[in-house]
């Protein structure tokens, strides 16, 4: 197991290599730098923006560029922010935890709402609870995020139950996870029945069930089965959870990740822009690992393929 | 025994703490008697309360010389002061933490008389030290700050006097028109925290710098800052204005800035009473929502100096024909003409914006040019003018269509930032340009890349923006001086392309040096007299200022210009709940 989690470890380097070249490459092609928008300022001449623009490092050329924030990064130096005159490290530190929260909120209340709806509509499949779920599935997965959170901060409004937005304790972690885990429960719960249903429909379940096996350890072995693909999808929805969140920070005043990626590039503030799209693509390919450390804890046949 | 013991220690522990604070309470004000030359003004109001304002975003820094944007620029202006005062109501520049100030008659000294016994918002006193101290730090070699540029005349320095413990004389290497209005630029930093520290002053004073560590002379000084969420500013218990009664100023105790991106949410933090005052942020739509709105007044206060404006290239590398039809003074009046603002106005703003027909708005009252040639709605003069100019029309199955001298239909590509209301402005006037057979594409791009295309690579045709322009003619140099970086129409010119655009750069020069603000006005007028005869700019709309906020709340009189409610903070005060 641990040669197994070292390899994978080993083998996110190279891809982390990649995408921060890419990441950097693709941050350039985006006309204008940090200083275009202070160029139509009418009262700061045109010398103090060029003057600035070599301070800042933003007239050397791409590879040099490259080769400095990459260097910076080896050494432990996530460099600085040009629109807040302090270190990025800092700035990314502050959000970092927001979004961490939002997301393992957002995770938690995916899996409890996915895993009951999709089991009750595979158990029941083709009754009435089976159309219920699949139809609350199905807005879940119509109604666009950005929608969601208006409605549901329109909810907070009108009955007061909750803050309109902020961070203010636990109870404004409600609405923000509630919005960011709507598609994904949904999309959750859909192929949860689909595998479940595959799964009580196969000889060896036939088998149980004719041998007497109680139906809810004939469940307990239908979700071990059903377990693989549940698991590789929840790793990779952390990725739409995280870009999901950034419509929902902004909505909810939500301080995290996703609003400083979309702030950073929108100011071109280069440091705080590559680092926390690298640190998302990090936490992407962490929660990967987390997924197929515990598929292969679930499922020996992995450790050894 | 014991048990009664113990409470009787405890009660007498109870009473010590709440004595000793309001000992304390008492001590914070005692310690502070509002000094003898303490600038009284004409206000009344109720000491208490606490103001909720939102902003669209956090600022940069809580330094005055690093604030770059409107979110930053307020924070400074709330927490610092500066050497003369800008009266954003009257738009006169008025003594503010000076006692008096002249200028000598050849307008090359100016002295400054301060306030005597102010304190900063630390309890430290302030003296004309200070002032030095920081217009030196300004003028430092390594120091690269915006304010410096304003303060360097012709590339020198002001010459720095101490005349006293409360005066200072600016000696300037020539007369400089504008003096009073930079100087309202210039803040006041104290000299105490500063000194010894080694970076550049504008390198201070960054949003995680502990609140213990900044003081100001402003009204208010930050007591927290939670980023991303919101910024809570205290009464500065030193300020050194005070209202008709001699009370100090301000009223409000507390004012806490919350940072909330979103408008729907801004909106509906005002309806449940958890914001007390929305200005630069409300869309027009919401007027509707809030009139009648139990606890709301809401208010539209004019015309702001926000211009939209359309413009076309004049670079000399646009090819022809689209060159030829651009420079030519007809065809861009011709379609000023076409473009029924008022329409616009009532459409996209839902009438609470003002339609523009020159670069100043009315409200900008100080140096607005009355009388000056207006290319309005006309769809008639705008035809008689392409055909004076040699254009044709025809029509087809496909409608109308304005075809050139050379015999190219007139068609061009209108580039526009990524923002709703300069879009749906956009898709107006392209129905109007459609009305006179002109075919204009909308092409939308980010705001740095519309930026970029007009200042750096010149590829495009013609453009509509929003700009919040100044309110003095001397920081209008990088839009109106040929050889400025923002001369949106044809930026960085070696030597002026036309005639009237080196008269507008000798005017501009002139205003610079003349003194008496008659003269600059007439030179002024001139410059916007030659910018409505020419139209290089095309002038659309000015948004104007709509204001909404709890109905108990006094003394609001927003201004048309930054930082518009916000302008005399220290006059806004509550009601008593009822």
């Amino acid at each position: 197991m641990l040669r197994f989690t070292l390899r994978r470890i080993l083998e996110s380097i190279p891809l982390l290599l990649l995408l921060s070249v890419l990441f950097f490459v693709l941050f350039q092609l985006i006309p204008g730098d940090y200083l275009t928008e202070m160029e139509l300022n009418p009262s700061i001449p045109s010398e103090r923006v060029e003057q600035l623009r070599q301070e800042y490092g933003l007239d050397d050329h791409l590879v040099v560029r490259y080769m400095k924030w990459a260097g910076q990064i080896v050494r432990g130096n996530l460099g600085y922010s040009f629109a807040q005159r302090r270190p990025a490290v800092d700035l990314i530190l502050e959000r970092l935890g927001g979004t961490l929260t939002l997301t393992v909120a957002a995770l938690f209340v995916t899996l409890a709402m996915a895993i009951p709806l999709g089991t009750l509509s595979a158990v029941r499949a083709g009754h009435w609870p089976d159309h219920l779920s699949r139809a609350i599935s199905l807005v879940g997965l119509s109604i666009p995020v950005l929608l969601s959170s208006v409605l549901f901060l329109f909810l907070a409004y009108q009955t007061g139950w909750f803050p309109i937005g902020g961070q203010e304790g636990l109870q404004s972690l409600v609405l923000p996870a509630l919005t960011l885990a709507l598609p994904s429960s949904a999309f959750l719960a859909r192929t949860l029945r689909l595998e479940l249903i595959d799964i009580l429909n196969q000889p060896f379940m036939v088998a149980l069930l004719s041998r007497g096996l109680p139906r809810r350890r004939l469940l307990y072995h239908a979700f071990r089965n059903a377990a693989n693909p549940l698991i590789s999808l929840t790793g990779l929805m952390v990725g739409g959870l995280l870009s999901g969140s950034v419509v929902v920070e902004k909505v909810f005043r939500w301080p995290g990740l996703g609003s400083l990626i979309v702030d950073s590039i929108l100011t071109r503030d280069l440091f705080v822009a590559l680092n926390s799209v690298l640190l998302a693509a990090l936490l992407m390919i962490a929660s990967n690992l987390i997924a197929d450390l515990l598929l292969a804890l679930n499922d020996p046949r992995i450790r050894y393929q | 025994m014991s048990a009664r013991l113990l409470l009787t220690i405890l009660s007498l522990c109870c009473l010590l703490v709440s004595c000793s604070q309001e000992e304390r309470q008492e001590s914070r004000v005692g310690q502070h008697p509002v000094p003898e030359d303490a600038l009284q003004l004409e206000v009344t109001g109720r000491v208490g309360g606490t103001l909720r304002y939102p902003m669209a975003g956090e600022p940069d820094t809580f330094n005055y010389l690093a604030a770059a944007n409107a979110r930053s620029r307020l924070l400074a202006y709330l927490t610092t002061a500066t050497l003369l005062e800008f009266d954003a109501a009257e738009q006169e520049v008025v003594d503010g933490i000076t006692s008096n100030h002249e200028i000598a008659p050849d307008g090359r000294t100016i002295t400054l008389r301060f306030r005597k016994d102010l304190f900063f918002s630390d309890g430290t006193p302030f003296s004309a030290d200070d002032v030095v101290y920081t217009l030196q730090r300004i003028y430092s070699s390594d120091s690269n700050n915006v304010v410096k540029d304003t303060l360097l005349f012709d590339g020198q320095p002001m010459g720095i006097r101490q005349s006293g413990r409360y005066e200072i004389q600016l000696v300037l290497p020539r007369p400089v028109g504008a003096i009073e209005y930079l100087l309202t630029n210039v803040p006041i930093f104290p000299r105490h925290l500063l000194e010894g520290r080694g970076e550049r002053i504008e390198d201070y004073w960054t949003v995680d710098t502990p609140a213990g560590e900044m003081a100001g002379l402003g009204p208010f000084l930050i007591e927290r800052h939670e980023p991303g969420l919101r910024t809570t500013l205290a009464r500065n218990p030193h300020y050194w204005k005070i209202d008709r009664q001699g009370n100090r100023l301000p009223y409000l105790d507390r004012i806490v800035i919350e940072y909330i991106e979103d408008p729907n949410n801004q909106l509906l933090r005002l309806q449940a009473g958890q914001l007390d005052l929305i200005d630069q942020l409300l869309r027009p739509e919401d007027i509707e929502i809030l009139k009648g709105q139990q606890g709301v007044e809401v208010l539209n206060a004019g015309a702001s100096s926000n211009l939209t404006f359309l413009w076309f290239n004049l670079n000399p590398q646009v090819a022809p024909p689209k060159k030829n039809w651009f420079q030519d003074r007809r065809f861009r009046e011709a379609v000023s003409r076409a473009i029924d603002r008022e329409a616009i106005v009532a459409n996209v703003f839902r009438g609470h914006a003002t339609p523009a027909l020159s670069l100043l708005p009315q409200s900008l009252k100080r140096w607005y040019a009355v009388g000056l040639p207006e290319a309005s709605y006309g769809v008639v003069q705008a035809e008689a003018l392409l055909r004076e100019a040699g254009f044709r029309f025809t029509s087809d199955s496909g409608g109308r269509q304005l075809i050139g001298r050379d015999g190219n239909p007139v068609r061009f590509t209108l580039l526009i930032p990524s923002n709703e209301v300069i879009s749906r402005t956009a898709a107006m006037v392209q129905e109007d340009l459609g009305a006179i057979g002109i075919g204009a594409s909308i092409q939308q791009e980010e705001m740095r890349s519309v930026i970029s295309r007009v200042t750096g690579t010149f590829d495009y045709d013609a453009s509509i923006m929003n700009i919040e322009f100044p309110v003095d003619p001397a920081d209008y140099l990088n839009l109106l001086l040929s050889s400025g970086p923002m001369h949106m129409w044809a930026p960085r010119q070696k030597e002026p392309a036309t005639d009237w655009e080196a008269r507008i750069d000798s005017l501009m020069q002139q205003q610079q040096i003349v003194f008496d603000h008659e003269e600059r006005h007439a030179i002024f007028r001139e410059v916007q007299m030659i910018l409505a005869e020419q139209l290089p700019l095309i002038p659309l709309l000015n948004r104007d200022v709509l204001v909404a906020y709890r109905s108990d709340l006094n003394n609001l009189r927003p201004a048309n210009i930054f930082p518009y409610s916000m302008w005399n903070v220290w006059e806004l005060y509550r009601s008593p709940e009822n």
